[in-house]
């Protein structure tokens, strides 16, 4: 049996705009194993990248533990949360978020300049990422030479260079046709069966939530499936 | 440095007509800084290098300027009696007396003021001026005049032996033109003392020069003269030390240059203060990723100064290499003549100045996208 990659305990987020209590998150509990591809759906304002934020540690909670990988991710120390982020955590967006004026290559390679690879061995781990993801004769084109699904086909390179135990996608189909939307979940499962790759994926598409093979539904800050 | 040089260079090329603005701004203030420094210094060196370390003049201890102050003709004929002065080849004491007077003129047809300088001199005074070469012509007789060679400075025309310069009661042919390598001298005008002592009125003498056999007897000289009961109104001061004095003037200048440079630079710091921030603004969503990535604010911090240095360094450069255009340009400022030099020490000072610029224009832009919040970030469109 797989054992439990996250685990979220008892977490709450609260935002506070004009001195008033916005509660995002409720009381959520959680475990996602190792391996799982979990897909989270909710209606707009739900709290879905909320959620996500905490776990990957880009925010921080109220109240309520978050333990990755048996680290409790809210007792990790500024300094050291980047490189904790770099090494365990991948990011998939929905607006894929490259840098326009990198290349392909340079954009899936901007997380392992955060590690102690050689010049070559960087080399060899971008080559390999976008090798799978069937862009190896992109490499030096520019974000804008590429179309919508091509793009994020590098943000996903980018999000599995640094082979990181978590990848965490963002409504990844939100800004793709469907017939891209189709290859991108495609390989997105591929990360999932062939590499092992946990997958927590915030999707509004219901086509989309039918590749995760177990879906957790939040309405209004709280977990209704789990 | 995690985040590539390349990210900050096509950063800058993707926003071209910004980034050359700023350059070309912070190159304005660059070339201004370089010019008023050179300036400044070339005023300087002008100024004490009119000199010799074997000279000293005497003048009249009522006023620090020889300009102002008179002393007797008499005083002369003890002064070269006294021990240590050199003799030229026919045994003569090299002391030379002379006029020194400042007059202003009315020259060409729109009337243009024009101050002179003008020394009154023996055929002495080529003596113990040795640095003084006559680079066109010869000395001057009586009723002619010989110039230096910035004197066309002032008037905007160059001269040729010949010539003629209406100044005192009559016209003044000039018979040469000298250099002296560089000192003050250069922008006067020399003529015959008597002749001065007509043209203006004058009956005195306004200084004694006296080339010594040894610099190291300027000081009991000095102190000789100073001391003699029948000298009672001269003061006797080494020449070095005497233009020195006046070298207070190009101070002046550089305080000026310094205030000018540092207002125009404030201004260059705001202006690319502006930008970083504008700059930040069109990029917060890349921001925000690099910091999802695992980029730390320092990597944030330390890209964006160092983008911010390489548009100042750029302007600095292009500033440093337009100043060079007032390079040999002459110029006539507070009476003295000179013309500037753009040395590479001022111009690297300007490159320096040009950094400062690029460091506080980036740094408080920097910090600020540096402590950005993530989500914050990354929800921006």
């Amino acid at each position: 049996m797989a054992e439990s990659l996250v685990k979220i305990k008892n977490l709450y987020k609260s935002f506070y705009r004009d001195s008033i209590e916005i509660k995002v998150l409720e009381d959520i509990t959680l475990e996602v194993k190792s391996g799982e591809f979990v897909g989270l759906m909710g209606p707009s304002g739900s709290g879905k990248t909320t959620l996500l934020n905490l776990i990957s540690a880009i925010d921080t909670p109220t109240a309520g533990n978050i333990v990755v990988e048996g680290v409790e991710v809210t007792t990790i120390k500024e300094k050291h949360l980047g490189n904790w982020r770099n090494r365990n955590i991948g990011f998939i967006f929905q607006l894929y978020n490259l840098i326009p004026v990198l290349t392909a290559y340079e954009n899936v390679e901007l997380p392992l300049l955060l590690t102690n690879l050689s010049s070559r061995e960087r080399k060899e781990h971008v080559e390999t990422a976008l090798r799978i993801v069937g862009l190896e004769d992109r490499i030096d084109h520019y974000p804008r030479q590429l179309s919508g699904g091509q793009e994020q086909r590098v943000a996903i390179a980018r999000a599995f260079v640094t082979d990181p135990k978590i990848i965490l996608a963002d409504e990844p189909t939100g800004d793709l046709d469907s017939q891209s939307a189709k290859e991108i979940l495609n390989l997105m499962k591929t990360l999932n069966e062939k590499f092992n790759k946990t997958l927590i994926m915030v999707t509004h598409d219901p086509e989309a939530e039918n590749y995760a093979e177990r879906r957790l539904r939040l309405q209004k800050g709280k977990l209704i499936d789990g | 440095m995690a985040i590539p040089l390349k990210y900050n260079i096509r950063s800058l090329l993707n926003r071209r007509v910004s980034t050359v603005l700023i350059i070309l701004g912070i190159a304005l203030v660059v070339m201004i800084f370089i010019s008023m420094m050179a300036m400044a210094q070339s005023m300087r060196q002008a100024i004490v290098q009119t000199g010799c370390e074997d000279n000293v003049i005497i003048k009249n201890k009522s006023t620090s300027s020889v300009e102002f102050g008179l002393l007797p003709e008499e005083v002369h004929n003890i002064i070269k009696y006294l021990p240590g002065i050199k003799k030229n080849n026919q045994g003569i004491p090299l002391v030379s007396p002379e006029l020194y007077n400042r007059k202003f003129i009315k020259f060409g047809e729109e009337e243009k003021v024009i101050w002179l300088r003008i020394r009154g001199i023996t055929p002495l005074a080529y003596e113990a001026y040795p640095q003084l070469k006559i680079i066109a012509g010869r000395k001057p007789k009586r009723g002619e005049v010989i110039i230096g060679k910035e004197l066309p400075v002032k008037f905007g025309k160059e001269f040729i032996v010949g010539d003629k310069i209406q100044f005192g009661r009559q016209e003044h042919v000039i018979a040469g033109i000298f250099e002296s390598g560089g000192s003050t001298y250069e922008g006067e005008i020399w003529m015959d003392k008597e002749d001065m002592k007509l043209d203006f009125d004058m009956k005195d003498i306004s200084l004694v020069t006296v080339k010594l056999e040894s610099p190291l007897l300027k000081d009991s000289f000095i102190k000789e003269v100073n001391q003699n009961p029948r000298l009672p109104m001269a003061d006797a001061i080494g020449e070095i030390e005497y233009y020195s004095t006046l070298a207070g003037t190009s101070i002046f200048v550089l305080v000026m240059g310094i205030i000018i440079a540092v207002l125009m630079s404030l201004g260059a710091i705001f202006g690319g203060m502006n930008i970083m921030y504008m700059t930040i603004a069109a990029r917060t969503r890349e921001i925000g990723t690099l910091r999802a990535l695992g980029y730390k604010p320092f990597h944030i911090l330390t890209s964006l100064i160092i983008e911010s240095l390489i548009i100042a360094l750029c302007g600095g450069i292009i500033g440093s290499i337009l100043s060079i255009g007032v390079n040999g340009y002459s110029l006539d400022l507070f009476e003295i003549a000179f013309s500037i030099k753009v040395t590479p020490a001022v111009m690297i000072s300007g490159c320096i100045v040009s950094l400062f610029i690029g460091f506080f224009g980036g740094l408080l832009p920097g910090l600020s996208s540096a402590r950005m919040s993530i989500v914050e970030a990354l929800r921006h469109v």
